[in-house]
């Protein structure tokens, strides 16, 4: 009986060892195959440049952050991070991406018509538009702005910039453009960075560096550009506000009275208000003369404003608030609707409604 | 005709110890029972030893035991957790205003109060707490001269209109609403980041402690209108350590219930005890063992010691039912006791090493937990044989039995075999062999086990409930935790993806749009709500140098500014990356951590690292709490299907070794199997996915459930082989063993039972899974052997050779069939 019990032992200890061993084997070479060894992947993928990547398609892009809102006729454009650039022929409601060639973050988008536009971004990109936002191409971005500037300012024979453009060229495509403007579908403006300024008038087939005809000794960032009947406004930093003068040629001083950044600029004939830091708004009346300081009775920083066809100015603010003026930028309050978002920009629907892109992408809230 | 019948005929009424022949008997048994002083005295001294021994057991709730050792992502946790210091390992207390709003002047005073002895808990790093009293949580603004800025709360803050509106313009401008403060301003958090070590004792940090300071706090502050909510890993082990020591209470549940099985079965006091008392001595000695190996008891482990206890009982009761039947029949207690061990010593081995099976095959799984598991529980079945198996007949050579328990005991034997009294209950089973009742049964049993593997067919890997799914979704932390992730912005399922460079290179410039870039494609998996990473920071910190403008809110290429953007974001949350910025986590907040939702994150994780991986840069999974939990859900979906191929091998082999026939092979495993089918339906029903704990049920459901198949077909197959019919041959093996089957159900699952009541959520799923199985295979064995047999075993031919069946029945179960029915054969059969 012993003997037996013996042998029952054994056989089960050689069952078990054996099971044991091949399960051994076995869960290696399986998890062997769930993974693949370090060695059995791709050799190095060479980097892929914001520039030469594509924007992800996804339906994140209108809930992410977006810099810029712009109408395209009848039609709302936005851009943003990461490439993203939605449109809108709902009023709002529903969002589709457009094709963009690059992943940069953008930060302004303009169409001076319904089929044609340009938007601006970091990495000294401009895109450009001819189906009303649904695709872009590029036109330019900072490893081209290298060669421009280079070329141009041997060939201008510009003096007193050579160190200062050898440095641009050297640091490489580093400098945002921060906004645009085109009067009409071939001149047209994008401001950015360290005074970078560029002017096309052929549409953007080609880009002209404007540097030197900038009033702006310190390089201050150029935040904003727009035109009102009165004239070609740039606003920036430090209290920073030019005007283009045509006889010269160039964006002379204006003198604002303010030492804070200026973040945008918007206006109708007659009036031109300029917005920054902590709520602060200066308005002119005279076409950039004077300006004077406006309540905006906001503390936080206005990021973004327009004017609708009603003739109300409309500015919001970085916690997505919306001040509105009916008195062309004289008095401003607060307009009901949610806060707590950050904005960047607004825009005036074709309905009438209030159109604001930020931290979280877009949001559609009536104007009253 | 064989070694069994042999032996009942040396087994003969021996009244007087002097009648008896001392020599008779294995080496074994004169060794042991010639030498009864020596082994009780030895046993004691052993017991006494390792008793000591235990009381030094220490408890532990390490989760790293829990991990799958060598799966690649584990690996790259455990290789890079010392710079993933951020990643969990800190304590959120929300303090709830009930019916108000954090600007309430007593919520604030409560909050300070809070606050402070929060702070004063050994084991906070008290540098780093975030809270809205905490010094280090300021509001900045640019302003046209630069940064202003300072502590959330105002320095004059006395509770007046005008400091609470300052909290409150403060609060807004911090950006901290959503992490620090509820989105709906009812409550705001502490942020109690941990050390390593206590700094007054110099010794790793004792969550359980921890934990329990936390709870007085609680106590001290929770009334009125103030609610303290608790998330964080150290609390969690600190739940779990507490649930442990609950468990372990119910030891003494399970134990009374065994002790009432016993004393039901046997009617007798002292043997009761007795056996109560040799499971105990077996469980001193494991203990001992366990803390003299230097193991601790963990969440899984605290197991092992129910079941051997449960195991032990079942094999005492079958020690005592012998006895009492020599006793009963006037044997002298000490021949009784020599008897019963030559009797049953050999089967209860057989038994005790199948169960063995179950626990070895769990050695395979690479789970130190599960290992530990599989070893202790190794380690308490080999006590069992000789504590139950030696000492327990000892004894009893001793104490005997109460001499009224033993005139039951054969009168009821009697009763039974005439098929009168609960007898009849029994006799019905043999109906099952008929054609009429097995295709019933079989039918029925088909269909039942057909829509078992329907509802199966929607089994789920991993833990489907939300919150920590170590507790019940109802308990304490995970009702925090509810609380917790509602109101504020960021989930508990932390899936991490490691970045490694070399040293300073997280914060190059490619480095950060590639992480930046991984976030993004994370992003887009449905189930991740967001993803935060050193990038994410580097953005928001260029923006405010940029004086906050939201168009700065990106990833420029000039070094200058990123390197600027990344110290400025270690500064604020160290979490970001390591001291040398050579590991950057990628931390995707998941909204559930169902298995489908992680394999979806490892699977972009994968494709991405595939596409951007470069020998300077590598993403890594896996870390956190979601990343631990995908690459366990990968190694519990393989171990679960080589697992169940094993146990069946090793069962089905153990089997083939036992009956040498494959027909009853198959009798005896079909039960199995349905009942495997069986529970995974049952998992799918109750939203038990597959995972660490459900493993060992697996092992253990088939491994000891084979016990049933192997009592009850070895008699039937002996009695066949004899040439009796299939019903006599079933209806003496249930007379033999039908008892003692279910016994060992009833006295198994009530070991299990108890856990059910656990607070360890794992731990309750076990108990439930085991005591199903356990209980379900008792009744398939009973039910289906016969009625498979009728179709497989009906023309079982009597032997014309005796090896293979004295083998069998000796190796088995013969030694629970007794003399009185074997007499009569076995004189004619022998004689």
């Amino acid at each position: 009986m012993f003997q037996q019990g013996i042998k029952v032992v054994t056989l089960i200890a050689a069952v078990l060892s054996a099971a044991a061993a091949f399960a051994d084997c076995t869960m290696d070479t399986l998890v062997n195959l769930e993974v693949p060894a370090e060695s059995e992947l791709r050799a190095d993928a060479p980097f892929m440049d914001v520039l030469d990547t594509p924007a992800v398609i996804t339906p994140l892009a209108s809930r992410t952050p977006l810099n810029g809102i712009t109408r395209a006729g009848k039609r709302l454009v936005a851009a943003g991070a990461r490439g993203h650039i939605v449109y809108s022929d709902d009023e709002g409601r529903s969002w589709k991406q457009a094709k963009v060639p690059v992943s940069s973050d953008l930060t302004a988008v303009h169409f001076p018509t319904s089929g044609k536009g340009w938007a601006v971004g970091h990495d000294g990109v401009i895109l450009h538009s001819a189906d009303g936002g649904a695709s872009w191409v590029k036109q330019f971005d900072g490893r081209i702005a290298g060669q421009v500037l280079a070329a141009w300012y041997r060939d201008a024979g510009a003096t007193g910039l050579g160190a200062e453009i050898a440095n641009l060229v050297k640091q490489g495509p580093d400098k945002p453009f921060l906004d645009v403007w085109f009067d009409d579908e071939t001149t047209g403006y994008a401001v950015g960075a360290f005074n970078f300024i560029f002017r096309t008038y052929n549409g953007g087939a080609s880009w002209e560096p404007w540097l030197e005809r900038t009033e702006n000794p310190k390089r201050l960032h150029l935040y904003a550009i727009r035109r009102t009947p009165d004239g070609l406004f740039v606003a920036g930093e430090q209290g920073l506000l030019l005007k283009f003068d045509s006889r010269r040629g160039v964006f002379a001083a204006l003198d604002s009275g303010y030492n804070g950044t200026f973040f945008g600029l918007t206006g109708k004939a007659g009036v031109i208000v300029a917005f920054g830091l902590r709520g602060n708004a200066y308005r002119s009346v005279d076409g950039g003369k004077n300006w004077r300081k406006v309540e905006t009775g906001a503390p936080t920083t206005l990021t973004g404003g327009t004017v609708t066809r009603g003739g109300d100015i409309l500015l919001v603010t970085l916690l997505g608030g919306v001040l509105a003026s009916h008195d062309d930028g004289a008095t401003f309050g607060a307009l009901p609707g949610q806060q707590g978002i950050p904005a960047a920009g607004i825009a005036e629907t074709q309905g009438g409604a209030l159109a604001l892109v930020g931290m979280r992408g877009v949001r559609v809230q009536a104007a009253k | 005709m064989s070694a069994a019948m042999d032996k009942v005929d040396q087994m003969p009424v021996v009244e007087r110890i002097e009648d008896f022949d001392q020599r008779s008997g294995n080496f074994l048994e004169r060794l042991v029972f010639n030498h009864r002083l020596i082994v009780v005295a030895l046993s004691a001294v052993i017991t006494l030893m390792l008793g000591y021994q235990a009381l030094k057991l220490q408890f532990n709730a390490s989760f790293e035991k829990m991990l799958p050792q060598s799966h690649p992502y584990i690996r790259n946790y455990l290789e890079n957790k010392n710079e993933l210091k951020g990643l969990g390992n800190s304590i959120k207390a929300v303090v709830e205003n009930s019916s108000g709003d954090i600007y309430d002047p007593q919520y604030v005073d409560a909050l300070r109060q809070i606050n402070d002895e929060l702070l004063l808990t050994p084991g906070v790093d008290r540098a780093w707490v975030k809270s809205l009293w905490a010094p280090a949580v300021r509001w900045t603004e640019v302003t046209e001269e630069g940064f202003v800025g300072g502590p959330v709360m105002p320095d004059n803050y006395d509770g007046s209109e005008k400091t609470a509106l300052q909290l409150k313009q403060h609060i807004a401008s911090a950006g901290i609403v959503g992490s620090i403060v509820a989105n709906n301003y009812r409550s705001s958090m502490i942020i109690l980041p941990l050390l390593d070590t206590d700094p007054d004792t110099g010794q790793r940090l004792s969550y359980g402690k921890l934990s329990a300071n936390l709870e007085k706090i609680r106590a001290k502050y929770q009334k009125g209108n103030i609610r303290i909510h608790y998330i964080g890993f150290a609390k969690l082990v600190g739940d779990l350590l507490d649930g442990l020591k609950q468990v372990m209470t119910y030891f003494l549940a399970a134990a009374a219930i065994a002790a009432l099985i016993i004393y039901l079965y046997t009617r007798c006091i002292r043997s009761t005890l007795l056996v109560i008392a040799c499971s105990l001595i077996a469980l001193c000695w494991l203990l001992g063992i366990i803390a003299t190996l230097g193991y601790e008891l963990d969440p899984y482990s605290i197991l092992v010691p129910f079941l051997v206890f449960a195991i032990g009982v079942s094999h005492g009761v079958q020690k005592m039912n012998g006895i009492m039947q020599d006793v009963g029949r006037g044997t002298h207690k000490l021949v009784a006791a020599r008897y019963t061990f030559r009797r049953l010593f050999l089967a209860g081995l057989t038994a005790l090493l199948a169960d063995a099976v179950g626990f070895a095959v769990l050695m395979m799984i690479d789970i130190p937990v599960i290992r530990d598991l599989a070893l202790t529980a190794s380690i308490g079945v080999a006590i069992l044989i000789v504590t139950n198996l030696l000492l327990l007949p000892v004894l009893l050579s001793y104490t005997s039995v109460s001499p009224a328990s033993a005139r039951r005991s054969i009168a009821e034997e009697k009763a039974q075999s005439e098929g009168k009294g609960v007898g009849r209950l029994w006799g019905l089973l043999d109906r099952f062999t008929e054609r009429r009742w097995a295709i019933g049964v079989i039918v029925f049993a088909v269909a039942i086990t057909g829509a078992g593997f329907v509802v199966g067919l929607n089994l789920q890997v991993g833990d489907l409930d939300p919150g920590a799914p170590e507790l019940r979704s109802n308990s304490r932390y995970n009702k925090d935790n509810k609380y917790i992730t509602e109101n504020y912005s960021l989930s508990s399922d932390q899936f991490a993806v490691i970045t490694k460079t070399p040293a300073e290179g997280g914060m190059q410039y490619e480095s950060l749009l590639e992480i930046d870039r991984l976030g993004w494609a994370l992003q887009q998996v449905p189930g991740v709500q967001t993803t935060v990473s050193l990038p994410d920071s580097v953005r928001r910190v260029t923006s405010g140098t940029y004086e906050g403008s939201p168009k700065w809110l990106t990833l420029n290429r000039n070094q200058d500014v990123l390197n600027h953007g990344a110290h400025e974001s270690y500064q604020n949350n160290p979490d970001l990356y390591n001291t040398e910025c050579s590991v950057v986590p990628v931390v995707a907040y998941l909204s559930d951590h169902k298995a489908q939702t992680l394999q979806r994150v490892v699977g972009a994780t994968e494709d991405f690292a595939a596409r951007h991986n470069t020998a300077d840069r590598k993403f890594l999974l896996a870390a956190g709490s979601a990343g631990i939990e995908a690459a366990t859900n990968i190694v519990v979906k393989q171990a679960n299907q080589t697992m169940m191929l094993y146990v069946y091998a090793a069962v089905i082999i153990l089997c083939f070794i036992t009956f040498r026939d494959w027909r009853a092979v198959v009798v005896a495993v079909l039960p199995l199997v349905g009942t495997s089918i069986l529970c995974e339906a049952l998992m799918v029903l109750l939203g038990i996915g597959v995972k660490v704990a459900t493993l060992p049920v697996i092992a253990l459901g088939v491994g000891i459930g084979v016990d049933y198949a192997l009592y009850l077909l070895s008699v039937q197959l002996g009695k066949q082989k004899q040439g009796e019919t299939l019903k006599d041959a079933y209806k003496h093996a249930v007379q033999f063993t039908g008892k003692v089957v279910g016994l060992v159900g009833v006295t198994l699952a009530a070991g299990v039972v108890t856990w059910a009541f656990s607070p360890i959520k794992f731990q309750a799923d076990m108990g439930i899974l085991l005591t199903f199985m356990f209980i379900w295979n008792m009744f398939g064995a009973l039910v289906l052997i016969p009625a498979l047999s009728h179709f497989l075993l009906g023309g079982v031919a009597p032997a014309t050779e005796t090896c293979g069946s004295a083998f069998l029945v000796d190796a088995t179960a013969p030694a629970l069939v007794r003399e009185n029915e074997m007499a009569p054969q076995a004189g004619a059969d022998g004689g």
